[in-house]
This record gives C-alpha cells, sequence and structure tokens, in this order.
C-alpha cells in the first residue's frame, strides 16, 4: 500500500516546489549557524545557488508533466511557463538586495526567507487543481508579504503600508473563504474539475449560492491582483515597503494572482463565463482609467509606479475577460514583459533616490539633470519608461498590441478602444519623467547627490534593457511560448 | 401552533422589561445619593487596590503568545492522525515525520535566535 | 411543531456572523478590534464548511477548516507583530493616526 500511495503522488512533479522548501530549510540553517553580521550574505548565496537549482530543475523536468498528489495540484505547460517567471524573477530580486537591504539598515536573513516561502506560495497558485491549494498558496504568499512590507520597522510608512495590507488582506482572505465554504455546499467538492463537470450538468439552473460562491471568490482575486475597486491597499503597500519588495510584488505576486485567476475562472467557471465578461469588463475600465487618473498626479516615482501597476493590471483583465487562447497567451507574454520593464524602472529609482532614510523620497525632482550626470543610466529610464508606455520599438509595445488585439478578435472593440486611449494618457507621465531627465537647472545642480550604482543593480538593469529591446524586435519566440504555455486551458 | 399562541409569551416579555425600568426608575428618583471617598473606590470593602488594571506588558509577552499560537495549532493536525495511525501505517508516519521535521527547523529557527529566552 | 436545527439554520447563523465581521471592520477604528472582526469573518466561513461538509457526508469541508485555522494563526502571528511595532512607534491603535500616506 505504502509503494502504490507514494507512486500515486507523483512526487517528482513536484521537484522545483520540493526544492524551494529544502531550500528554505537549508537557508533557516545557515542563518543559525553562521555568526550574527555575516549570515545575510552567506544566506544570500545560499538562495542564489538554491533557485538556480530550483530554475534547472524546472527546465529538465519539463516533460514531466500530469497530475500530482490525487489532482490537487496539476503540472502542464502552464505551470512550467509560470514556474520559469516567478523563480527567475525571485532570482533577480535576491540578486540585487544585499546592498539595499543594508543601506535601509535592515540587514537580517528573513529578508531572504520570507522571500523564498512567498515564492512557493506563488509557485501552489500556478499548479493548483484544488481551492484549497489555491487558498494555501495564496496565504503563503500573502503572509511572507505583509511581514516584507513591514520590515522597515522604524517607518512609519512601512509601518503603515504593513499594517493596511495587512487588514485588508486578511478581510479578503475571509470572503475568499466564504466564497469557497459556499462553492462546497454547492457542487460537494473544492477540486476545480469537480466543479465544472457539476456545473456543466446544470445547464441553465445555476443555483443562487454557485454565484454567490464565485463572486466572492472573484473579490478574492481582484484583492490579490489589485483590481478596482479593490485596489485600495496597494499603493500604500507599495510605497511603504522596501523598494526591492516594491518591485518584487509589483510583479510576481500579481503573475501568480493572475494565474490562479485564470485557471480558477477558465477552468472551473467557464460556464457561467457570459455573465462574468460583463462584470469584468467593468472591472478591466475602471481599472485602467483609476489607476492612470491618480498616477497623473504624482510627484514620487515610486508612488507614479505603483498606480501605473494598477492600470497595467487593468489591461491583463482586457486579455483575460476574452476567455479564448489568443487573450490567454497575450496575457502571458505582458505578464513577463511588464516584469521585465517594471523591475528595471524599480531598480534604476532606487540606483538615483539620494535619502533612504527619508520618509518618503524618490521626488521627480531628483531626475533633473540626470541624462548630463549620467547618460547610461538616463538611456535606460528611458527605455523603460518607452516599454511602459508601449511604445515601439520596445516590448511593451507588442504586449499592448497583442492584449488589444486579441480583445478586437473576441469582439470587445469597444474595449480596446478604451485600453487603446488608456494607454495614450499614461504616455504623458511616463514622458514627464523623461522630461525631467533633459531638464538642468542651477536648483537641480545644488540638489545633485551621489547616486547609489552597485555592480549587481548596474547587470540586472542591462539585463532587463536587453530582454526588453530584443522581445521588442522579436516578439515571435515568446509568443509562441506562451501560446503553447496555455494550449491545455482551453 | 398558531401565531396567536405565542401572545403569552409575549406578555412574560412585557411584564419582565417593564418591571425592571420600573425599579431602575423608582431606585433613581427616591434613593438618596451621598458619595464619599471610600465609596468612589473600585472595592468598596476588601483590599486597597495597587494600581490600574491598564498597564502595559512587556513586547516578551507578545512574542511568547505568538509563539504559542503557532506551535498550538499544529497539533490540530496530529490529533486525526494520531486516532487513524494504524489505517494510515508507514505512509502516514512518512508524512507525519516529514511535517514534524519542518516544525522542528522552525523551532531550531526560534530558539538559536533567542526568542525562547526571557531575559 | 417539531423543529430541528437543520442545515439552513447554520447557514443563516453563518451569513449573520460574517455581516457582523464585515460591519465591524468596516466601522470599528481600533486595530484589534477591526483583527478581531476578521477573524469572526473567517469563522463563519469554517462554520459554514463544517455544516455542509456534515450535511454532504463529504470530510473535504473539514479538513478545508483545519486549514483554514492554521493559516489564520499565522496571519494572527504576523499580524501581531505589525500591531506591536505600529505600537512602539505611534503609541496608539486608532487607525485615524495612521495617515502619513496620502493618495
Amino acid at each position: 500500500m505504502f509503494d502504490s500511495l507514494i507512486a500515486d503522488m507523483h512526487v517528482s512533479r513536484l521537484i522545483p516546489e520540493i526544492f524551494v522548501i529544502g531550500l528554505a530549510l537549508v537557508a533557516i540553517l545557515v542563518d543559525v549557524v553562521l555568526p550574527r553580521g555575516r549570515s545575510t550574505r552567506g544566506v544570500q548565496i545560499t538562495v542564489l545557488i538554491g533557485l538556480f537549482a530550483v530554475i534547472a530543475a524546472t527546465v529538465l523536468g519539463k516533460e514531466n508533466t500530469g497530475e500530482a498528489f490525487g489532482g490537487m495540484v496539476v503540472v502542464d505547460g502552464f505551470t512550467f511557463f509560470f514556474r520559469l517567471l516567478l523563480a527567475i524573477i525571485t532570482f533577480l530580486v535576491v540578486l540585487v538586495s544585499e546592498h539595499y537591504i543594508e543601506r535601509l539598515n535592515i540587514r537580517i536573513a528573513e529578508y531572504y526567507l520570507l522571500l523564498l516561502f512567498s515564492l512557493f506560495g506563488m509557485l501552489l497558485m500556478a499548479m493548483a487543481q484544488d481551492l484549497l491549494i489555491v487558498f494555501l498558496g495564496i496565504e503563503t504568499m500573502s503572509v511572507s508579504l505583509y511581514a516584507l512590507v513591514g520590515l522597515s520597522r522604524q517607518k512609519h510608512t512601512s509601518n503603515e503600508g504593513a499594517i493596511k495590507y495587512f487588514l485588508l488582506g486578511a478581510f479578503t482572505t475571509a470572503i475568499f473563504v466564504y466564497g469557497i465554504a459556499l462553492m462546497f455546499g454547492v457542487v460537494g467538492s473544492t477540486n476545480i474539475n469537480d466543479i465544472v463537470t457539476f456545473l456543466s450538468g446544470l445547464g441553465d439552473s445555476m443555483p443562487l449560492l454557485a454565484w454567490a460562491g464565485a463572486g466572492l471568490i472573484l473579490i478574492g482575486f481582484g484583492f490579490k491582483a489589485a483590481l478596482v475597486p479593490f485596489h485600495w491597499w496597494s499603493p500604500d503597500a507599495y510605497e511603504g515597503a522596501p523598494t526591492t519588495i516594491t518591485a518584487f510584488m509589483s510583479t510576481a505576486p500579481k503573475a501568480a494572482a493572475f494565474a490562479a485567476f485564470l485557471r480558477v475562472f477558465y477552468i472551473a467557471f467557464g460556464e457561467m463565463w457570459g455573465e462574468w465578461t460583463v462584470v469584468l469588463w467593468w472591472i478591466a475600465v475602471l481599472t485602467m482609467t483609476f489607476g492612470n487618473l491618480l498616477a497623473l498626479r504624482q510627484d514620487s516615482v515610486k508612488r507614479m509606479l505603483a498606480f501605473s501597476s494598477i492600470t497595467h493590471a487593468g489591461y491583463l483583465v482586457i486579455a483575460l475577460l476574452t476567455f479564448d487562447r489568443i487573450g490567454a497567451a497575450a496575457m502571458l507574454f505582458y505578464l513577463v514583459v511588464y516584469a521585465l520593464m517594471n523591475l528595471g524602472a524599480f531598480l534604476i529609482a532606487i540606483a538615483v533616490n539620494r535619502d533612504e532614510s527619508e520618509e518618503k523620497g524618490y521626488w521627480f525632482d531628483d531626475y533633473k539633470g540626470l541624462v548630463f550626470r549620467k547618460p547610461a543610466l538616463a538611456l535606460a529610464m528611458l527605455v523603460f519608461m518607452l516599454a511602459l508606455a508601449g511604445i515601439p520599438p520596445t516590448a511593451g509595445f507588442f504586449g499592448k498590441y497583442y492584449i488589444f488585439a486579441s480583445a478586437v478578435n473576441a469582439g470587445f472593440v469597444g474595449l480596446a478602444v478604451i485600453g487603446v486611449l488608456n494607454s495614450a494618457v499614461s504616455v504623458y507621465y511616463y514622458l514627464r519623467l523623461v522630461v525631467y531627465m533633459f531638464l538642468r537647472d542651477r536648483e537641480a545642480r545644488e540638489r545633485e547627490g551621489p547616486l547609489w550604482i552597485t555592480d549587481e543593480i548596474t547587470n540586472v538593469v542591462f539585463l532587463c534593457l536587453v530582454l526588453v529591446l530584443l522581445v521588442g524586435l522579436f516578439p515571435d519566440a515568446l509568443l509562441t511560448f506562451a501560446t503553447n504555455s496555455v494550449k491545455m486551458l482551453l | 401552533m398558531t401565531p396567536g399562541d405565542y401572545l403569552p409569551i409575549l406578555i412574560v416579555f412585557g411584564i419582565v422589561g417593564g418591571f425592571a425600568y420600573f425599579s431602575l426608575a423608582l431606585t433613581h428618583l427616591l434613593g438618596p445619593r451621598r458619595y464619599a471617598p471610600i465609596k468612589q473606590d473600585t472595592y468598596e470593602c476588601g483590599v486597597d487596590y495597587v494600581g490600574d488594571s491598564r498597564q502595559r506588558f512587556s513586547v516578551k509577552f507578545y512574542l511568547v503568545a505568538v509563539l504559542f499560537l503557532i506551535f498550538d495549532l499544529e497539533v490540530v493536525f496530529m490529533y486525526p492522525w494520531a486516532v487513524n495511525v494504524r489505517t494510515l501505517g508507514w505512509f502516514g508516519f512518512v508524512t507525519m515525520t516529514i511535517f514534524l521535521v519542518l516544525l522542528t527547523v522552525g523551532l531550531l529557527y526560534e530558539w538559536k535566535k533567542g526568542a525562547l529566552e526571557w531575559e | 411543531m417539531e423543529t430541528t436545527v437543520g442545515l439552513n439554520h447554520y447557514l443563516i447563523l453563518a451569513a449573520l456572523l460574517f455581516c457582523i465581521g464585515i460591519a465591524g471592520v468596516l466601522t470599528r477604528r481600533n486595530l484589534l478590534i477591526i483583527f478581531m472582526s476578521v477573524e469572526l469573518m473567517l469563522n463563519s466561513a469554517n462554520l459554514t464548511l463544517i455544516a455542509f461538509s456534515h450535511y454532504l457526508v463529504n470530510a473535504v469541508g473539514m479538513v478545508f477548516v483545519f486549514f483554514t485555522m492554521t493559516v489564520a494563526a499565522a496571519e494572527v502571528g504576523v499580524g501581531l507583530a505589525i500591531v506591536v511595532t505600529i505600537f512602539r512607534n505611534i503609541e496608539s491603535l486608532d487607525i485615524r493616526k495612521l495617515n502619513v500616506l496620502k493618495h
């Protein structure tokens, strides 16, 4: 019996996840064993080596697909795509963090441990085939992030961001669990394949309880992906968090939230899709417009990027609501592109910010004359801003193009037009930063402080820059990869 | 049972409420009021009080409480296992061992970080 | 008329508790009380799960509750840590005093 149970679990399909947990345990032991002061460096190196092994295990185990743990999780091309994306983002963030957390005076090994735990949660979300695993993944990710946001304990902004994120997060967790409970009451199972079998057997007589359950689950995902009107935590949490964590939060957890959102809604609630498109249509419009309007008024680059990340989530919802393979592939494409350009922009913002002990900082004014002080950095920022605004020949252009094309293809022409108008508005605040970089006045010269550039930041920014331009010139390879990854979903 | 049968219950509710308000109002109107320091004390008779109950606790209490909470709840997973240990056999044993190894690393971390030391 | 407590009674009780929790989160100003309201909401979800689990004769709901409880404990751990940090910094638990971040 023992052997057959083990064989049924297909543990080998979860090797990357097991590596992450094993890595976390080893990292804890490294932290405990090494003397204080030297332990963070040791933990960072351990985590980097371990994450490399995780990525390698993912690539080597690409062909080992199928369900595992009795259908609780499924390993397929979609899982593979997100495993790679999430592990690579985490790797890059860990790589640039050591000097930054030293600068912030929060040089503790727990920083890396929490990042690993949240990575584990996100991996679970990407592979979950049961609402229980979705829930556990979301919570593992979120609880680690609450702590990461509040890591600069002396800063009021960090405290405030953390408590707002935490209270609203716990609030939506309760709503999410209640939604799952109602769904369980209707279906008698939490597996998404069972849910779709049951609901499609009902035909038109969908019980009210199923609608309520699915609606509450939608709220849960809307919160995690920071969609309007569930976005209130995100600007504050993003501003309060250490900036490396902001870069992480606006890319990886957002991708994981959309991965779980897509799998659950496309498969489990596919039967109800016609009605959901109306809701998601409004959510998409509100999310894009709202994020844009608020981003227009910001004086802080960190806050501007935080609000604009809400707008980008709106574009992703457009791709989501097409409910076809083209839209899903466009969403995956955009998630990669967005991760690259956002990571690059945040890292440059870290380099330009003068004083981390300030409560706020990251002012637009600090960028005045940047192009004369450090041309390479300013040009890199220029590329990232063009990419975020969706201007060719960068990857950002193709990301948006595929999304709007998929919307038109699925018959949502109005939505595509609103999306294009919104991205035209966003050009204003992205290019405003570019204009600041080319300005030079006397006042700006007085404000000039040393730039804070480390080798790691230079390397990662360079990598992001090259990839953004490469994907912009040759988008087909990534699009083919994305299309292949969503094949099994629809 | 018809709604009419509930009438006696309603009447009892009325009487109870009415009596309570009536007696409170009566003592309020008739009773004499004389204040003295001794009457304002927290305990009119018995020991003198030592201080306010709203004093601050050391942060260490929170730490211990939080650590206790986490480890206390893990036992939830052990009870169902313990009840079914024979049916689950080696499979259950190995699974529980993995779970406990994870917990032990957590405990080791707490211990080495000094979270369990009071002073 | 004989009435026994049935599934609907549990569901209505849970729904009421859930609404009380939401009202608490939206109206109270003290961090700890908001926190308690959230816990009330979570427990009402647990009650729903257990009631369904019992009436559908399906253990999945009960297993789910174990996980919810564990997750709630982990959340409490992190949440209390954040609350204690805030109290040390601003000497208050009133959310109206947390207003450094404005839109």
